[in-house]
């Protein structure tokens, strides 16, 4: 669990999860089986490559390189997952202020999904343990349509 | 609040999903674009389901749970209409009119003992060699097993027009039958008229499998509609066989153990609950009655595959259709001597009940001394008197297609063999004279009374002596 605690550390959704643990692995081949393939790798992923300290690089051998991707790949489909529905695409700053408040506020939540659904219009939908609460804009408006509505003709001349 | 589950992923028609953690077996889910699925497996860590709808499923797709159970509307509406398993009008004539329907849940628990009653009145069936020698009761479960081309559909034709001119409602339910075949029963059933009095319910082979295996479901589901009215239903499941190896495909899709022939395991429970629905309903259950008819198609009349059985196992009797027979020109074709009713002989009248007690022995007898004859070329008088009897009820057996007979009618045919009308006659003299016979019997309007007072006698004696009372006019009139 340490490798992954490690892992977690700055990395917030299953998308950027998922992504790191390719370019992890496809660095660590690279590393002990020679250059096995090319990929030109954004400033991020540099970055968040060179965070990573050498005990953690040299916990990986060649003996050991999969069998531990193996284990991690378990262990990470045992995470609970938060999934966020969102009308707007969250800028990576946002991502990591929402994943930063999860960890302090939701302790069991380690990852959270962001999913894209502009007919929310505002707000938010969650999806945890399969149960869906919609705290959207538009659920709000479905709820209060007629009062709305009524309102609306105020205005109707 | 609401539960919803994302596809992990898609074998055909089979879906594995996680979330969606109080969902129950047959609960229904559905996409954003209202692309149906229904709950088949729940596993420790995710669900299995089966789509119904045509529309496309992708892998990470929401589903969410809908809080209803797979059902369907049923009413009056659906009588002259043939439908598919969701619904849908399949017959051209436009949609349905759902005014006053119900909508009922398809998998519904079969009544409990304290709802049903003793099985005590016949099914009329208007054909002489069931009605007497294999009486089906109202509220029975008959399996009807045969080879391919072996007179099973004309015979269930025939039923349905009889049964629908005698005021039973029909369901009639194709299950994964070709098209075609369906089609061509829709189109009978209307050309006889007797669509009015019949429901269809259809999934031909083309349709997806889960809705083939629904569809016995939709159709009990309909029979129980009209059968809590108090009305009597028959119910034809058109065939069971190909049911179980739709279920068979479904369970090895979904990685269920295989049982015996590769049939999953509750393969006899599926059935067998299924076939509970049937029977006599007291007051408390609604009055009325469903008989039902599965239908098992063999292969090369080979009664002992593990369907057959099971379903045998299940049912009160059956009928057993050959293709020899059917091609001898026997209409029905069943075969008296391997088919059974348990229940049927308890709801005939006790006349009709010892004629069928002296036509089966008399072929019994008949078919011992047939062996004998094979090997002698001249035979004692009473050993041919015996091989002709059986002939003369051969032939009074085989009936025109969607030719009703009544009961007292067919107690005259049958009991003319006893009378000095028939006993020194052979068989090519019946063949002959068999439609005036029939004509006069049916048409006859002081016979309609005769034949009535007939039910009242109690032996056998009895009746032979009545019948010599009209036998100069048959005499006079086969002339």
């Amino acid at each position: 669990m340490d490798i992954i605690d490690t892992i977690l550390t700055n990395t917030y959704t299953i998308q950027d999860m998922r992504h790191r643990m390719r370019i992890l692995k496809s660095n660590l081949e690279n590393t002990l089986f020679g250059k096995v393939q090319t990929e030109i790798l954004s400033s991020d992923d540099t970055i968040w490559l060179s965070s990573l300290t050498l005990s953690f690089i040299n916990y990986f051998t060649k003996d050991n390189i999969y069998s531990s991707f193996k284990n991690i790949e378990a262990e990470l489909k045992k995470l609970k997952i938060l999934i966020i529905y969102l009308s707007f695409e969250p800028e990576q700053e946002q991502i990591e202020n929402i994943g930063k408040w999860l960890r302090t506020n939701l302790t069991e939540i380690k990852l959270f999904d962001i999913k894209l659904d502009p007919s929310l219009l505002g707000g938010i939908a969650l999806v945890k343990n399969g149960v869906y609460k919609d705290y959207s804009l538009k659920s709000k408006i479905q709820e209060q349509g007629e009062m709305i509505l009524v309102e609306f003709k105020k205005y109707i001349r | 609040m609401n539960e919803v589950g994302y596809v992990l992923n898609i074998r055909d028609y089979l879906i594995t999903l996680d979330g969606l953690p109080t969902v129950r077996i047959n609960d229904l889910i559905e996409t954003q674009s209202h692309v149906r699925a229904v709950i088949s497996a729940l596993l420790p860590d995710r669900v299995e389901a089966w789509i119904l709808d045509e529309g496309t499923v992708s892998p990470g797709q929401l589903f969410k749970k809908t809080n209803t159970k797979l059902n369907i509307t049923v009413g009056d509406f659906l009588l002259g209409r043939a439908i598919n398993p969701i619904g849908i009008p399949i017959d051209g004539k436009g949609i349905l009119s759902k005014t006053r329907g119900q909508v009922l849940s398809l998998d519904q628990n079969a009544p409990p003992i304290i709802k049903r009653q003793f099985i005590n009145t016949q099914l009329i069936t208007g054909m002489t060699l069931i009605d007497t020698l294999i009486p089906l009761g109202k509220g029975q479960r008959q399996l009807l097993l045969g080879d391919p081309h072996s007179g099973k559909t004309p015979f269930i034709i025939d039923l349905l027009v009889n049964q629908s001119r005698l005021g039973t409602v029909c369901v009639y339910t194709a299950i994964g039958k070709p098209i075609t075949a369906v089609r061509n029963i829709i189109d009978t059933l209307n050309e006889t008229g007797a669509i009015k009095n019949t429901a269809i319910v259809a999934a031909s082979s083309t349709e997806s499998p889960p809705l083939i295996f629904y569809t016995p479901y939709v159709g009990f589901t309909v029979a129980e509609y009209f059968q809590r009215q108090g009305k009597d239903v028959l119910i034809i499941l058109d065939d069971l066989g190909t049911h179980a190896q739709v279920y068979r495909e479904l369970s090895l899709l979904g990685g269920r153990s295989p049982g015996k022939e590769s049939y999953p395991g509750d393969i006899f429970h599926t059935h067998a609950k299924l076939m509970e629905r049937a029977g006599n309903f007291n007051k408390a259950g609604g009055g009325g009655s469903i008989t039902a008819l599965p239908v098992m198609e063999l292969s090369e009349n080979d009664i002992t595959g593990f369907i057959p059985t099971n379903l045998m196992a299940m049912t009160d009797g059956h009928l057993v259709f050959t293709s020899a027979l059917f091609a001898q020109g026997f209409r029905p074709a069943a075969d008296s001597a391997a088919s059974i009713s348990r229940v049927g002989r308890q709801t005939q009248p006790r006349l009709q009940n010892l004629l069928s007690q002296a036509m089966k022995q008399i072929l019994a007898e008949a078919s011992g001394l047939e062996t004998v004859s094979r090997f002698s070329g001249e035979l004692p008088k009473q050993t041919r008197a015996t091989l002709n009897q059986k002939e003369i009820i051969n032939e009074i057996c085989k009936q025109e297609p969607l030719s009703l007979i009544p009961p007292e009618i067919q107690i005259i045919l049958l009991g003319l063999i006893f009378t000095s009308f028939l006993s020194n006659q052979n068989v090519y003299f019946l063949q002959k004279n068999k439609l005036k016979i029939l004509e006069f019997l049916l048409k006859e309007s002081k016979v309609k009374a005769f034949a009535r007072s007939l039910t009242k006698l109690k032996n056998l004696d009895q009746l032979i002596a009545k019948l010599e009372i009209i036998v100069p006019k048959l005499k006079e009139i086969c002339k």
